[in-house]
């Protein structure tokens, strides 16, 4: 039912040019595309929202592309994959201009966020919360790919198959990398004091 | 990694998957900024407009030059063309009747076709103004 309704709503938009339809488009994803920018950045809301603005707007003007052959959410977030990814692509090439958080994967990650050196996360405006800094911590010592599998899989639910189509990367690349960012947190969880009793 | 490291992380990461980003403007943000990028919506006007004059100047040519009289003409001929052939076609095939064609034919059939072009137009423009009322 959801995804007819969305593809009514992607038939208006492509067809008609029908403007409300994509808003109606936008503002069903929003949510779902800022958060994802949100845990890719640990936090930083400005850039997620840029990032997240890009996104929309590569689906609008690439619309017609979309063939209805997976879901639009899926579609959705593999531009954002690739907005994400083209975003880093361009910072590697300013490393001036390159966040603390880039491209470091292992220690002093997570201490850097809670020194306060990476935005709160609520200043995407979802409100603020303790739990969220010991989330932004707990991502941080993963690395880029590790993050991306595991948000995708534990924060947006999505499975194997679909992270894939997402990241384009082979489902047995994704497992493993589920695998090891799994491992990595749960050795972290059990550091600071989350292990079950 | 055991099934109690799973549950772990499954119970770590529920309340952010649970939560929703409000929207504090974002949608009309992207609206705005599409509008900027892709003011297409005018041109869309611009066109249909004039698609819609073309057609206007279209029908009232056609009713000037009495264009419903040239159509009745042509379907009568036609009709008396199928009408010969079917009477004709079992006993001797002679197809050379058909190449006459007469010369206000193209015309009509232009004319037809503006016609339905500009129901097409009128269905897209009310469809157009619809969104914006």
């Amino acid at each position: 039912m959801t995804s007819l309704s969305d593809l009514s709503l992607v038939t208006q938009v492509a067809v008609f040019g029908n403007r409300n339809a994509f808003d109606k488009l936008v503002v069903k994803y929003q949510s779902q595309v800022r958060r994802f920018f949100l845990h890719q950045t640990m936090g930083d809301g400005q850039l997620s929202d840029d990032l997240a603005q890009d996104t929309f707007i590569k689906a609008y003007v690439n619309i017609r592309q979309f063939r209805g052959t997976a879901s639009f959410s899926t579609w959705l977030m593999r531009i954002a994959y690739n907005v994400f990814y083209d975003y880093k692509r361009k910072e590697q090439t300013h490393p001036q201009s390159l966040p603390e958080w880039r491209g470091d994967d292992t220690s002093g990650a997570a201490d850097r966020c809670q020194k306060g050196n990476i935005s709160p996360l609520s200043q995407g405006g979802d409100g603020g919360g303790s739990l969220r800094l010991d989330m932004r911590s707990a991502l941080a010592i993963l690395k880029p790919d590790e993050r991306m599998c595991i948000t995708l899989q534990l924060i947006d639910g999505r499975p194997i198959d679909e992270i894939a189509s997402i990241t384009g990367m082979p489902s047995g690349t994704v497992k493993s990398h589920l695998s090891r960012g799994k491992e990595k947190l749960a050795t972290y969880l059990k550091q600071n004091g989350y292990e079950r009793k | 990694m055991n099934e109690n490291d799973n549950i772990l992380i499954e119970q770590f990461f529920r309340e952010a998957a649970s939560q929703q980003i409000r929207d504090n403007g974002f949608s009309d943000r992207v609206m705005e900024r599409i509008e900027e990028l892709h003011p297409s919506s005018h041109y869309t006007l611009l066109s249909m407009g004039w698609t819609l004059f073309c057609i206007t100047v279209a029908l009232l040519v056609f009713f000037w030059l009495h264009g419903w009289s040239e159509i009745a003409t042509n379907i009568t001929v036609m009709l008396t063309y199928v009408e010969v052939f079917l009477r004709i076609a079992p006993t001797a095939l002679d197809l050379s009747s058909f190449m006459d064609v007469q010369p206000s034919s193209p015309v009509v059939t232009v004319v037809l076709s503006l016609l339905v072009l500009m129901v097409l137009s009128i269905i897209g423009l009310t469809r157009w103004a619809s969104r914006w009322v």
